[in-house]
């Protein structure tokens, strides 16, 4: 058996966004012949539109690719492919804990960024042997000399040798292939031991249940065992297993070092998490495999029907999202201002736009969300403490004590060109500056604290705009701290729109609360009366704008007897009006829901 | 009995464009153009020669582009046409629209002598310089040259155009515009607030700031002191935007608010007969072409039926300052009555529609905000 885990090997390829990790996945799935030219996609693993359109891999797809290597033997080659955004770090590190080894991607024109670097770091907490290759050689900016040597100094791995090649192009696919097969390691565990499988992905479907993708540590595992979730504690029986071709391929088991899929009929993907240990009923391990967490939504945000909509069809979309996505949470809430909706949770910012736009593209709704929001620590003066991440539950200012929010640790990566503009931009976002590393001659990592509230709000929007996209973002929690946090409100002609408040530092919230007054004025229509907008923090008036009166709306004559035109205008405008949420007697058009919450440097 | 019939003739002819016409116009003033452009007027009416029969004319309206700019012989080869085919009843209001620069003593006699009793002139403003900045060809004096030659000439029913809300223009230039005109024979007056529409000059020169309107504020204050002066003077305000001596109403306008059937001629024209409305193509050349061919160049037609009626009804007929009696609603609102009567309440409590013993009307807050109350009532 030690003879089959010879010629296999488990590896994850890892990268920075763009640097060209699924392109090089499809040379891979082409070169080993597994599939002809014709049958080829592009980027055939990520195969949501979304992940497409983004070039951004969001689900995990893991394929078993069969190599025959120059040494003359045949090599089961299992690539497990990981997301490639920060918000999604545990599914990567569950992802690299199945493999032996990982392949680094690195842009021959770019070199190192932010999430190269946090990749490296989490495979490395796996012991993983890491594979440098050095894409996009064909590029004219291309300097892989460079890039090598950067390797080597900021990462600490041999790189000379390392395969040059052009995903896009297929130049030197083979040295890759061959690289895996030289440099990662056999799989090893003992096939004999009590069951230990990882689970590192999992998804639902209609006829077999939760299919999770798991890799065997140890021991074997085949139809009929009684298997236990070891987090869930749940036990099921196994209705099959099997290998991940170009579909799933059932085999009789699967043992110590293989990669595969389990189907035993869960009915939810609550009951087969990401990271859990599948052992057997009979003969159990003693312990789980290590580095199990339970995923913790990091930011919150309301899901309102816009008008028209059905509350029960984004009820459904939410709940079938759900199969798939444990780390999506959501449950129902009511918004004076919006109705009946939910309050979602999510890993981050990227994770709610996918949501989102999920929703509104896959399942066609038509969706409002509300400001996004971390959880805040509230420690009231009677002792208690509360956590909040609905600034509408937050208790009166009076019962506070004092509140406490999320911060993390940003490593951000730039040209030096832009440290002026990120660190002024990190300072306005309540930064604290750690220190600043040169990578190179030109190029630094800023290591800042921030609060994840300033995060989330267009953070990253704000520094891709400040240095031309040049700079990258990595982030991951640190705690909370104490903090003067204040809720800011938004009046619309004297009644609270709850959908509008946001929890924001004492020392933001009049600068928030203009910018939101601002925006608003300039997209409420103008209505028979004046309608007053006014943010305000309690009972203290910081901002407002008036939309003035409707003086005037009249269409130009009729054209020579052209009544038609006239009614096409006007039902334009008519179904202009639809769009708009009732507030009050105020009609609030619903970008104003959208447009409020984008953060605009104006300068 | 026959039914009432009106006529808008279209000729779609300028010396220049102004900057603010998004009409269908062409500055080729080509002879050859021209003389084809009215035969094939001459065309399109022998094709409604059989329709002709079941109507009796009483308005006929000859617009543009600006039909004085072509050869007065033109008109009276149309007139004599449409005779040809169509009953004009006796007492037709026939008007044709003349712009300063094209118009003289003797070419006001010859449309005369082919029978036209009406005159609309452009007008637009007797300000030099916005004259100049709007694109007309002509000056004040020449504005009121011609309206002393049309009056010389025997045009005793005389309609001005003007306009307001022009770049730069205040409050006192249109009562200085108003005061000059009231000095000459007229007895109607058309006041059109300037609204720039989307591929005129004007539209890209206000996108550029090239020129500045007033705001809405003053654009309607402005407004309300035109219907207080004119009104003063004894031009009664009876349409959103027309003003007249008693009695002198246009006819042909009135029919367009009323719902009453006109046949429009000529390109780009809209018709409106029994419950169909149809328009003409705006391509010269396909119309031109099609007609001398003997083929209609039209769209077509839509049967206006059901709701549509009701609302035409109501926004055609809230443009009358008389407005609409409620009794006639009721007739043609039938079994919908009281969902509409719902909405007219509601407009009434906000003060943009009043009810009298036997009408409904907009109020002088609902003339200002008219689209607001049209977009209401579409249900």
């Amino acid at each position: 058996m030690i003879d089959r885990q010879k010629y296999v090997r488990n590896f994850s390829i890892i990268a920075h966004i763009d640097h060209g990790k699924s392109t090089l996945a499809d040379r891979l799935i082409e070169k080993t012949g597994f599939l002809t030219q014709r049958e080829m996609h592009e980027q055939l693993l990520d195969n949501m539109d979304l992940e497409r359109e983004r070039g951004i891999t969001i689900k995990l797809q893991t394929i078993r690719l069969v190599y025959k290597a120059k040494d003359g033997n045949e090599y089961i080659l299992n690539l497990i492919d990981t997301p490639g955004h920060v918000d999604f770090h545990y599914e990567v590190s569950r992802s690299l804990a199945a493999c032996e080894g990982a392949v680094l991607v690195v842009d021959a024109a770019q070199g190192i960024e932010a999430q190269t670097l946090a990749n490296v770091y989490l495979a490395l907490d796996q012991d993983l042997e890491i594979v440098p290759v050095i894409n996009k050689i064909d590029l004219p900016s291309a300097r892989p000399e460079e890039i090598k040597n950067e390797i080597e100094d900021v990462i600490g791995l041999e790189a000379q040798d390392a395969p040059m090649i052009s995903a896009k192009e297929g130049i030197n696919i083979e040295d890759v292939l061959e690289a895996i097969v030289k440099k990662i390691p056999p799989p090893s565990g003992d096939p004999e031991a009590p069951l230990k499988v990882l689970v590192f992905d999992s998804y639902y479907d209609s006829y077999k249940g939760v299919v999770a993708y798991i890799r065997v540590k140890e021991g074997r595992v085949k139809k009929g065992d009684v298997i236990k979730m070891m987090a869930a504690s749940k036990t099921f029986e196994v209705a099959e297993v099997g290998v991940l071709g170009l579909g799933q391929l059932p085999v009789e088991e699967l043992t110590a070092g293989d990669v595969g899929y389990l189907a035993a009929s869960i009915k939810d993907v609550k009951y087969c998490r990401v990271g859990d240990t599948i052992t057997k009923v009979n003969n159990p391990a003693k312990e789980a495999l290590p580095g199990y967490k339970k995923v913790i939504s990091m930011v919150y945000c309301g899901i309102y029907p816009a008008d028209g909509e059905d509350f029960n069809n984004i009820r459904d979309a939410l709940e079938k999202l759900q199969v798939n996505d444990a780390a999506l949470l959501f449950e129902p809430e009511t918004s004076v201002a919006l109705g009946f909706g939910f309050r979602c949770g999510f890993l981050g910012l990227l994770h709610l736009e996918i949501i989102q736009e999920r929703l509104e593209r896959e399942f066609d709704l038509n969706i409002i969300a509300t400001s996004p929001s971390v959880i805040y620590n509230i420690y009231k003066h009677d002792g208690t403490m509360l956590q909040i991440q609905n600034p509408t539950n937050l208790p009166s200012p009076t019962e506070i004590k004092y509140m406490e929010e999320p911060v993390v640790n940003a490593n951000i990566m730039t040209p030096s060109d832009y440290v002026g503009p990120i660190m002024e931009l990190c300072q306005n976002r309540r930064g604290l500056f750690i220190n600043m590393e040169y990578i190179e001659k030109t190029r630094v990592i800023l290591h800042y604290k921030l609060p994840l509230n300033e995060v989330i709000y267009d953070f990253f929007d704000a520094l891709k705009s400040k240095t031309r996209g040049y700079a990258s973002l990595d982030y991951e929690l640190a705690g909370y701290q104490e903090s003067k946090l204040v809720k800011l409100d938004i009046l619309i002609n004297n009644e609270l729109v709850d959908a509008f408040s946001i929890v924001v530092h004492e020392d933001k919230a009049y600068e928030r609360g203009r910018n939101m007054v601002e925006k608003l004025k300039d997209v409420i229509p103008r209505h028979m009366f004046a309608v007053p907008i006014q943010a305000t923090i309690g009972s203290k008036i910081i901002a407002r704008e008036t939309v003035r009166a409707l003086r005037k709306d009249v269409l130009s004559k009729c054209y020579g007897g052209d009544i038609t035109r006239k009614k096409k205008l006007l039902e334009k405008q008519k179904e202009g009006k639809k769009r708009m949420r009732l507030v009050g007697s105020v009609e609030v058009p619903q970008e104003a829901f959208l447009t409020v919450l984008k953060f605009d440097e104006k300068k | 009995m026959k039914s009432k019939l009106g006529i808008y003739v279209h000729v779609p002819f300028c010396v220049r464009k102004c900057l603010y016409c998004d009409f269908c116009s062409d500055t080729n003033l080509d002879s050859e153009l021209v003389a084809k452009y009215f035969r094939a007027l001459n065309e399109e009416i022998n094709l409604y020669r059989h329709m002709a029969g079941d109507y009796v004319t009483d308005s006929i309206f000859i617009g543009g582009g600006t039909p004085s700019a072509v050869d007065s012989r033109y008109i009276d080869e149309l007139m004599n046409h449409l005779n040809k085919w169509f009953e004009i009843d006796r007492n037709c209001e026939i008007t044709i629209e003349a712009n300063p620069g094209t118009i003289d003593i003797p070419k006001a006699r010859d449309y005369i002598y082919s029978g036209l009793n009406r005159m609309s002139v452009g007008v637009q403003t007797l300000n030099d310089q916005l004259l100049k900045k709007i694109g007309r060809i002509h000056n004040a004096e020449e504005a009121e040259k011609t309206l002393s030659d049309i009056h010389q000439a025997g045009f005793l029913n005389v309609s001005v155009d003007l306009m307001f809300n022009l770049p730069d223009q205040r409050l006192k230039d249109v009562t200085a515009d108003i005061d000059k005109i009231l000095k000459h024979d007229i007895n109607h007056i058309s006041y059109y607030s300037l609204k720039v529409e989307e591929n005129t000059p004007f539209h890209k020169m206000l996108k550029n700031n090239q020129i500045q309107l007033g705001s809405d504020e003053q654009e309607r204050e402005i407004y309300h002191r035109i219907i207080e002066m004119l009104g003063n003077r004894g031009f009664k305000q009876y349409e959103i935007s027309n003003f007249s001596m008693p009695g002198y109403e246009s006819r042909h306008n009135m029919k367009y608010w009323s719902r009453e059937s006109y046949l429009g001629l000529g390109l780009s024209s809209h018709s409106f007969i029994g419950q169909e409305r149809f328009s003409n193509t705006t391509n010269l050349h396909e119309y031109i072409h099609n007609l001398l061919d003997q083929r209609l160049s039209r769209s077509e037609g839509e049967i206006i039926q059901g709701k549509d009626i009701i609302w035409e009804y109501l926004i055609l007929g809230l443009r009358k300052t008389k407005g609409i009696q409620v009794e006639a609603f009721r007739i043609i609102a039938g079994s919908h009555y009281h969902e509409y009567r719902k909405i007219l309440n509601k407009l009434e409590m906000n003060g943009l529609i009043e009810f009298d013993a036997t009408c409904f009307r907009l109020t002088s807050l609902g003339m200002d905000l008219s689209n607001t109350v049209f977009v209401e009532l579409l249900i």
